[in-house]
């Protein structure tokens, strides 16, 4: 088992942020306040040191990896987040429309007339355009 | 001083903040809920913060405080 550094009553966790985003730390940190003070340090460009000390009697060996999982739990909750985002998009857009139809005649109403929109703009652009002289 | 990261000068106890981590709007809201007894320095990337007149333990309870505020901080 790991051994981490432990000085007065606290135990130092190193997090890379490569491997857990700072948001992970974050809520990982939230979530621990109940039971231990938390001081967030940075020790390198990519390195973010935790400091945590137990409000109440605890071994900081048990603590510090307990923080190691809870980081873990929330970095596969942010990655997830990140790759489901157009599925759950998707699935709340249906949600939506199922729920109330006449949405998806208002969304497709704005579609055409974006298209619409989009097609004049061009035309303009086209018409906007100097003429070159062709050789005589 | 006890805890490893606090430090003690003429100011009162030195707390060092890093402010990628808690956020420069993070660290203004504190100092406004502090109020007086609170100095605020900036050195580099840390704000550093001295606690004139207070307990070693009562700079260790900010830090849940502190934390709260960077979580929920608008990035």
């Amino acid at each position: 088992m790991k051994k981490f550094i432990k000085a007065d009553g606290w135990v130092k966790v190193p997090v890379q942020t490569k491997a857990y985003p700072l948001q992970a730390i974050y809520s990982a940190g939230y979530v621990f306040m109940d039971k231990a003070y938390l001081y967030l340090d940075l020790e390198a460009k990519d390195k973010v040191v935790v400091w945590l000390k137990p409000k109440a009697k605890a071994d900081l060996d048990k603590l510090a990896m307990e923080f190691c999982q809870e980081l873990l739990n929330y970095a596969h909750y942010f990655s997830s987040l990140k790759v489901n985002a157009e599925s759950t998009k998707l699935l709340l857009q249906r949600a939506l429309f199922s729920a109330a139809p006449s949405m998806v005649k208002e969304a497709e109403e704005k579609e055409i007339q974006d298209l619409i929109k989009e097609l004049e703009q061009e035309e303009e652009k086209e018409n906007r355009k100097p003429v070159k002289k062709g050789k005589k | 001083m006890s805890t490893p990261f606090l430090k003690k000068d003429k100011t009162g106890i030195c707390l060092k903040l890093h402010t990628a981590l808690y956020g420069h709007d993070a660290i203004e809201q504190f100092r406004g809920a502090y109020g007086d007894g609170l100095t605020f320095v900036r050195r580099g990337a840390y704000w550093i913060l001295s606690f004139a007149d207070a307990l070693e333990e009562d700079v260790v309870d900010s830090l849940d405080s502190l934390l709260v505020l960077s979580r929920n901080r608008k990035k």
